[in-house]
Order: C-alpha cells, then sequence, then structure tokens
C-alpha cells in the first residue's frame, strides 16, 4: 500500500499540485505578479514542439527538459537546464512518426526515471526511452504498436500511473483519430523485461454524429478512492470525459459538455487538473477559446465523487485564440495564479487570483510572443525557492523562460539579480517595451480558416482549436506589440 | 471476373474523389483526365510499386491511373517511369497488397481485392496507414456478407430525408429533436454518413426506471446505444451494442433510467462509428449534385426497422408477462452487479431498482409488477 500511495503520488503530479497549492482565499494585500523579459532558446528546424516535461535529469540541480514534438526529421530532443532559465541541447533521440506528448517515470523498475511517449505515425508505436547514467536515454524501445498489443490510431498524448495497483506503471494512450482511450498494463514479460498488454479500450463520444477528436489525457484520483481515474478533453465533441477506475478497470465515460460563454460555446484545446476551489479534490481546468468575445478561463468543479457539478470562468488571455493553461502559485501566496497562452499572436497573460472562491484572475501581465504557446509550465529554474514560467512557442521552434521576482509571500525566499534579458533575432514576435494593458489596445487576431473539422454540423470555436492543435508548421508572422504592466 | 470488373468499375470514382484531396497538382490532372472504366490491361501481375517486364499491375485502380497517363505502361513494360507515376499517384490505393485482411498487419492493404476494397471505401486508414486490429475485425464482419434486404412495410416512417439531420438528438453541434417513442410501433427510417453522419435518436424520457425491448433489423453495420442524460451537462452511454452485419433482427430487452434517456440507431461497429460507405442518393432541393460530383456509394443498404416494446419492470424474460420464471431468472442473479466490466443489454437485467445489486427490493418491485 505504501508504494502504491507512492507511485499515485509521484505519477499524478495533479494531485501534487493541489495538496501543495490548495486554494485559499487571495490576500487584499498580494502585490501584482512580476516577470522579466524572455529568455529564450531555439530548436533546431524542422522540429515543431509541442509540449515538455521537466526533471533533474542530469542531477546539477537544475531541471532539464524532455521535448515532445512534430518533427520531419524524427527526433525527440532533451535539454540540460543552466540555472539561469536557458537550455542547450543534451541528447537528440530518434522517433520516427511525430511525437506529441511524453511522460516521465520509472517504468523498468531501475531507479532512473525513462521517457514514455506515443509515436503517432502510420504505425502508432507506444515506446519508452529508458534512462541511462547522466541524464541520458537509450534509444526507444516499443513497448506496444499495431501487431503487439494493438495501439489505437494517431495516439496524441499519454497518462502515467499504477492504474491497476500492482505496484508498478501503467500508460493510458489517448487515441485521436481513433477516439478512444488505450490502457497498457504493465507486465513482467518472460525474461523479466518490459511488457504491456492492453487492458481496456474506452470509446469517447461514441453518440456523436461528428468526431470528438480528444486530444489530452490526464490520470488524477477524481472520486477520492485512492486509485487513479482518466480525464480526456474532447476537442471535437467540445466536453471533457472522466473515466472512473473501477478496481483497476476502465469501462465507461462520463461526459460534461462545455457550457456555453456568453453566445457561443468555447473550444476547448488544453486542459489540466488542480484543486481550484480548495475542498481537496481534483477539479478540471481548460483555456476557452471564443471567437466572439474574449478568451476566458473554464473550471469544472469536482464534487469530491467524481461528477463535475458546476463551472466557473475567468478572464484569459487578452488577445488570440486561447490554447494553452497554467496554475501555479507564483506569489506563494496559497492560491493558484493562472496563466494563459493563446495563438495567432501567440499571447501570454498571467493572472493573479483574486477573491476567495471565486474563479477570478487580475491580468497582472499579457504580452505577444510567437504565434502558438502550446505549452506553459512552472518551474524553478533558478533555484530561488520561487516558480517560474517556462514555455513553448511552437512555429519559431522556442523554449521560453520568464523569471519570477514576484515578492513572496511566506516562503523566505526573496527575489534574484536581473538577469541579462536578450532579444530573439529569428523570432516573429519580439516584445517592445513597457505598456499599460488598461491604454493599450487589443491586438488584433489573426484570422483562420473555417471549415467544419469536427463534421459536427456547426462552424465554431471547436474547429478553430482544432486547427491550431494539427498546425505543424509555422504559420506566417504578423508584426505585433507587446507590452508589460 | 465480369463481376470483379464491374465492382470495381462501381467504385472507381468513389476512389478517386477521395484521393484527388490529397494528390499533387500533377496527379490531379492525371485523374481528372482518366477515364471511370478500369484500363483495359488493369490488373495484371507486378507490384505497382516496383519495375518489373510485364506490362500493367497488379491493383486495378493504379494500374489505370497510370496507365490513362501512360499508356506504355500497359502496353510494354512497368518500368522506372511507370513506378513513379504509382509512387506519385496511388498514394493511399493499396489493394490488393500483403497480409490477410482478417489479421493484423503494421502495413496498409490486405490480399483479397475486394474485401480490401470494401474495407478501406469506409475505413480508409486500412488502406492508407496500417491493417490493425479494427480492420481485421471489419474484413471479418462485412467480407463475403453481400447485402440484405428488410422489409419494413407497415412500418412509421421516421420522415427524415437522408440529406437533413431533424432526429439527431445531441449527436451535432446543435442539438436536434428526437423521435417520440410509442409502445408497440414498428418505424422505419434509412441512415446515412459522409460529414456528420446520421444517427436516429428515440427518446426514452420518463419517471423512474421502466423496461423496453427494441427489436431492429438494418440493412447495414449496426450500431445500438443507450445515452443517458440530456445535451448540456453530463451524459454517459451505458451500453452499446454492434451485432455482426445483416444477422436479422436483434432484440434487446433493457431497463431505462428515469429522467432524460435515450436510445440511438446509428452505424457502426464495436470499434467505432462507420463514417464512410453509405451517402445518401435523395436529391436535397437547396443542394443539388453537381453534374460532375461522383455518383453516392451505397456498400450496404441503408433502411432499418426498429420495433419498441414497453414491458413490465419485472418481465425479465420479455414473454409480456411478469411470473414464476421471472422470479427465478431474479433469484438466479441474486447479489452484486460486477463492475469493472463493460455493461452488456444482453444478458439479462435484474437489477430493477438500479442500486447495483440484485436483492430483496428487487423482488418487490417485480412482485409489485406481477
Amino acid at each position: 500500500m505504501r508504494l502504491r500511495t507512492t507511485l499515485i503520488s509521484a505519477f499524478a503530479g495533479v494531485a501534487t499540485i493541489a495538496s501543495a497549492f490548495a486554494c485559499a482565499s487571495a490576500r487584499a494585500d498580494e502585490t501584482p505578479l512580476a516577470f522579466q523579459g524572455n529568455l529564450f532558446d531555439q530548436l533546431p528546424e524542422p522540429f515543431f514542439p509541442t509540449m515538455f516535461r521537466t526533471r533533474d535529469l542530469d542531477g546539477d540541480g537544475f531541471p532539464d527538459l524532455v521535448i515532445a514534438g512534430r518533427d520531419p526529421d524524427d527526433r525527440l530532443i532533451t535539454q540540460r537546464g543552466l540555472g539561469n532559465g536557458r537550455f542547450v541541447t543534451l541528447q537528440t533521440l530518434a522517433a520516427p512518426g511525430f511525437v506529441d506528448w511524453v511522460e516521465l517515470a520509472d517504468i523498468d523498475g531501475d531507479g532512473r526515471e525513462d521517457i514514455v511517449g506515443a509515436w503517432r505515425g502510420d504505425v502508432p508505436r507506444l515506446v519508452c526511452y529508458r534512462g541511462l547514467a547522466g541524464g541520458l536515454f537509450e534509444e526507444a524501445l516499443v513497448l506496444a504498436d499495431v501487431e503487439l498489443g494493438g495501439v489505437g490510431r494517431d495516439p496524441q498524448s499519454v497518462a502515467l500511473g499504477d492504474f491497476d495497483g500492482d505496484g508498478d506503471v501503467d500508460v493510458a494512450v489517448c487515441n485521436y483519430i481513433g477516439q478512444s482511450i488505450d490502457v497498457f498494463s504493465s507486465r513482467v514479460a518472460n525474461g523479466g523485461g518490459l511488457a504491456f498488454e492492453r487492458t481496456a479500450r474506452v470509446r469517447l463520444g461514441q453518440f456523436l454524429g461528428g468526431i470528438a477528436y480528444p486530444r489530452l489525457v490526464h490520470a488524477g484520483d477524481m472520486d477520492g478512492d485512492g486509485d487513479l481515474d482518466l480525464v480526456v478533453n474532447e476537442i471535437g465533441a467540445s466536453r471533457i470525459a472522466v473515466i472512473r477506475n473501477e478496481a483497476g478497470r476502465f469501462v465507461a465515460a462520463k461526459e460534461y459538455r462545455v457550457p456555453i460563454l456568453g453566445a457561443e460555446r468555447p473550444g476547448i484545446a488544453g486542459m489540466d487538473l488542480a484543486d481550484i476551489d480548495g475542498d481537496g479534490d481534483l477539479d478540471v481546468v481548460c483555456p476557452a477559446l471564443l471567437l466572439d468575445s474574449a478568451q476566458r478561463v473554464l473550471a469544472f468543479v469536482n464534487d469530491g465523487t467524481g461528477a463535475l457539478t458546476q463551472t466557473l470562468d475567468g478572464d484569459g488571455a487578452p488577445s488570440g485564440y486561447s490554447f494553452s493553461l497554467l496554475l501555479a502559485d507564483f506569489d506563494g501566496d496559497g492560491d493558484l495564479d493562472a496563466v494563459s497562452g493563446a495563438a495567432l499572436p501567440g499571447t501570454i497573460a498571467i493572472g493573479r487570483r483574486t477573491g476567495a472562491g471565486a474563479f477570478t484572475f487580475e491580468i497582472d501581465q499579457s504580452f505577444q510572443f510567437g504565434s502558438l504557446i502550446r505549452h506553459l509550465a512552472a518551474i524553478d529554474v533558478d533555484g530561488d525557492c520561487d516558480l517560474d514560467l517556462v514555455g513553448i512557442d511552437a512555429p519559431s521552434r522556442t523554449v521560453f523562460t520568464r523569471r519570477n521576482v514576484t515578492p513572496q509571500q511566506g516562503s523566505g525566499c526573496g527575489g534574484f539579480a536581473e538577469a541579462q534579458q536578450e532579444q530573439p533575432k529569428s523570432l516573429p514576435r519580439k516584445s517592445t517595451g513597457k505598456q499599460a494593458i488598461a491604454a493599450r489596445p487589443t491586438p488584433a487576431r489573426e484570422s483562420v480558416p473555417m471549415a467544419d473539422r469536427d463534421h459536427n454540423g456547426v462552424v465554431d470555436a471547436a474547429d478553430v482549436a482544432i486547427w491550431i492543435a494539427e498546425l505543424s508548421q509555422a504559420v506566417a508572422p504578423q508584426p505585433v506589440k507587446a507590452g508589460v504592466k | 471476373m465480369r463481376d470483379f470488373i464491374g465492382h470495381l468499375m462501381g467504385h472507381l470514382m468513389g476512389h478517386v474523389a477521395r484521393h484527388l484531396a490529397r494528390m499533387p497538382v500533377a496527379a490531379v490532372a492525371v485523374a481528372l483526365f482518366a477515364n471511370a472504366a478500369l484500363h483495359a490491361q488493369c490488373p495484371t501481375e507486378g507490384d505497382c510499386r516496383k519495375v518489373h517486364a510485364s506490362p500493367g499491375c497488379v491493383m486495378p485502380e493504379c494500374c489505370s491511373l497510370v496507365c490513362e497517363a501512360n499508356p506504355l505502361c500497359c502496353e510494354t513494360t512497368w518500368d522506372d517511369t511507370c513506378v513513379q507515376s504509382a509512387l506519385d499517384i496511388c498514394d493511399g490505393i493499396n489493394c490488393p497488397a500483403t497480409g490477410e485482411c482478417t489479421a493484423t498487419h503494421a502495413t496498409p492493404g490486405c490480399s483479397d481485392f475486394t474485401c480490401c476494397d470494401l474495407v478501406s471505401n469506409f475505413d480508409g486508414w486500412c488502406s492508407y496507414a496500417a491493417w490493425d486490429e479494427i480492420c481485421a475485425r471489419e474484413a471479418a464482419e462485412v467480407c463475403g456478407v453481400g447485402r440484405c434486404a428488410i422489409d419494413a412495410t407497415g412500418a412509421v416512417d421516421e420522415n427524415e430525408p437522408c440529406y437533413k439531420r431533424l432526429n439527431d438528438g445531441c449527436g451535432l453541434g446543435l442539438d436536434h429533436d428526437r423521435i417520440a417513442l410509442a409502445c408497440g410501433v414498428t418505424f422505419k427510417g434509412r441512415i446515412t454518413n459522409g460529414g456528420s453522419r446520421d444517427l436516429d435518436w428515440f427518446a426514452l424520457d420518463g419517471v423512474g426506471r421502466r423496461r423496453f425491448r427494441v427489436t431492429v433489423e438494418a440493412e447495414f453495420p449496426l450500431e445500438l446505444q443507450y445515452f443517458r442524460g440530456g445535451c448540456e451537462g453530463a451524459s454517459d452511454t451505458k451500453w452499446l451494442v454492434a451485432p455482426n452485419l445483416c444477422t436479422g433482427p436483434i432484440a434487446i430487452n433493457f431497463i431505462a433510467d428515469g429522467g432524460t434517456s435515450s436510445f440511438i440507431i446509428g452505424s457502426g461497429y464495436d470499434d467505432g462509428p462507420l463514417r464512410y460507405g453509405i451517402d445518401c442518393d435523395d436529391i436535397d432541393p437547396d443542394n443539388p449534385p453537381n453534374p460532375d460530383d461522383p455518383p453516392p456509394v451505397q456498400l450496404f443498404g441503408v433502411h432499418w426497422r426498429a420495433r419498441v416494446d414497453c414491458l413490465a419492470i419485472g418481465d425479465l424474460d420479455g414473454n409480456g408477462s411478469v411470473g414464476p420464471q421471472d422470479l427465478a431468472m431474479l433469484l438466479n442473479l441474486w447479489g452484486p452487479i460486477p463492475t469493472g466490466v463493460a455493461f452488456d443489454p444482453r444478458a439479462i437485467d435484474a437489477d430493477l431498482d438500479g442500486n447495483g445489486t440484485v436483492g430483496a427490493p428487487d423482488i418487490a418491485t417485480l412482485l409489485s409488477s406481477w
């Protein structure tokens, strides 16, 4: 049981977030969140980064990155953190077929974390890059494919956890075209090697005339029964699916439709789990992409049984199409602040949580960067005890860092010396100075081709979310200005 | 052989239309000038993507497309030029190919042309990416089955032109109506797909748990679902059943929960929906077909027939009365309902109060409907 508990907390990062950053009432005297300008590193062409995971791979005390991406040159890239917000390539691994998502866990039980991901190509494969010493990894080992275990069509994301409670790491795979979640349970192969058996395939949106297009799967204990459930965002269906773990088995999904905000139903390209109301359970938060009004962030509130009974929404990115969302406590006051990432133009909006029990955010900083902020993470890149912002602009192949200089409440950690700020030379967008948000006109959103991509008979925000999520190359840059409050 | 060619001719234009979307411009030009009929020399022996001495190649559609562009490929030899054309034009055309059609393999297509072509026509993944387990199951279900016709004489029509979506419930972006249920009535309708696939939803809304028996027969791969909830908020699909093609009527005796719920008729399999291969052939007066459009493809029949019977909740065997045999069935199922397995409505449902256990309260409920 102890091992099981450890695994749950280790792999359900969201659960850790929930306990560590349980929401409390925002303090009236808290000061605006403040971040320095971008530090950035560009990845090699034609890599199109989609997300990353952070670990101290090489044991130097600074977080490193494992970066997934869509790369015609078939690469998966790890980067070593320099401790100042910059990253340099540590290793390039072969990844035939796009890899949209990776997770890290010790799936072979050797004490070192391994990379688990899925190759999305015509012959999809679930793979593992076994960890070696010094932060390096072996080339990929195929855990399951079309013939071996039966991987579904277009696996776009994975989630790890001990789903069946047997003490080892299992894998859930989200099949975008297959509209299903596959669960692969770890088994001991002949000779003691790695072996995985598919133990569940749960269809999603089977009642739809259109296509559900599930994109992300996350693991977390939604119903408080001590095991890991699965949560999926279905872009095409505009729904969040909760698949409860019943004695180690996954059978069926409960699906929750995204509510209409204003006069339209938002598209939900992303999703995360966090305890937004401080009641000790995991809620579901999404960036809400809207076409006719300002972008929002949306929360589905868990009643503790895994049922999502209420929705809340707050301010999102002030421009662009909302795509990514990060909740983290950037000022150490015990509540979760929100960073929204948007596309076209690439926009990052840093919002400070305001008000006890409310899901509202004061946007303290907003700036344009690149074209598509696909992924955001809160990491203490410099060891100063606060959370910095690290993200990806996919079309420009850029990893950017914004170091946190917000005075921290209660942690005893101070700020740090201002870092040398560099401006990108080949990026499509760059910051142009400080300007009050209220006085700055909202940059025009760039137009996107409109079509019924989910085949549900309606052209709406979900179709735009799908189009952005499926981008795999740079879009034409447009000049935009940025401001910092 | 004549049937073989006729089959090919019937589907070639549909294939061409699909392939046009992903062809390079030059290839599109070639295809546009291609005749609908197969080239006289196609198919022959030899891999279309490898040089061989004989003219023509084994893939009928690819062979025809290449030979229409370059007749020498079907007159002299299948040389480098023909191979290059095949590589340019025949992307996604992989029938026939290596591998048994009912077995999974990591390459696209399979060895039985007729089966490969049929499956690929409604599931393009199979001839474009890999012949995965879904392709293999589809092949096992539909290949060699042929077509079946159902008699729906006297049934109440759903009154939905196949170019419209009128009773699709929560299946589309905008909410639609559902067919109002009527006990003891037989309904009929059609299912088509392409774009938004057609679904026919029956409203089962009501107070408390009620037992129904639906008896459904269809000319296409049938997918039956029981959906709980409304279009907004929470919903789930309690069960989905996909009987094999053309195996006659299937009767499902099930309990509907109180509140809003629906019974859904659609086309599909256990693995997923059938999204292509049953085109609508009605003429939409507001959007008539372009004369250049390929003819509608209907790999299967489009009709369904469904009778709905409202039973007493204690009528476990569905014989129209609640009696000792129903009580015996209930007692035989005494105890908790297994969790962690998919609910199968083809099994007897004796959990009359829906609390997850067959027990004393269920006996009381059964006796009350004796």
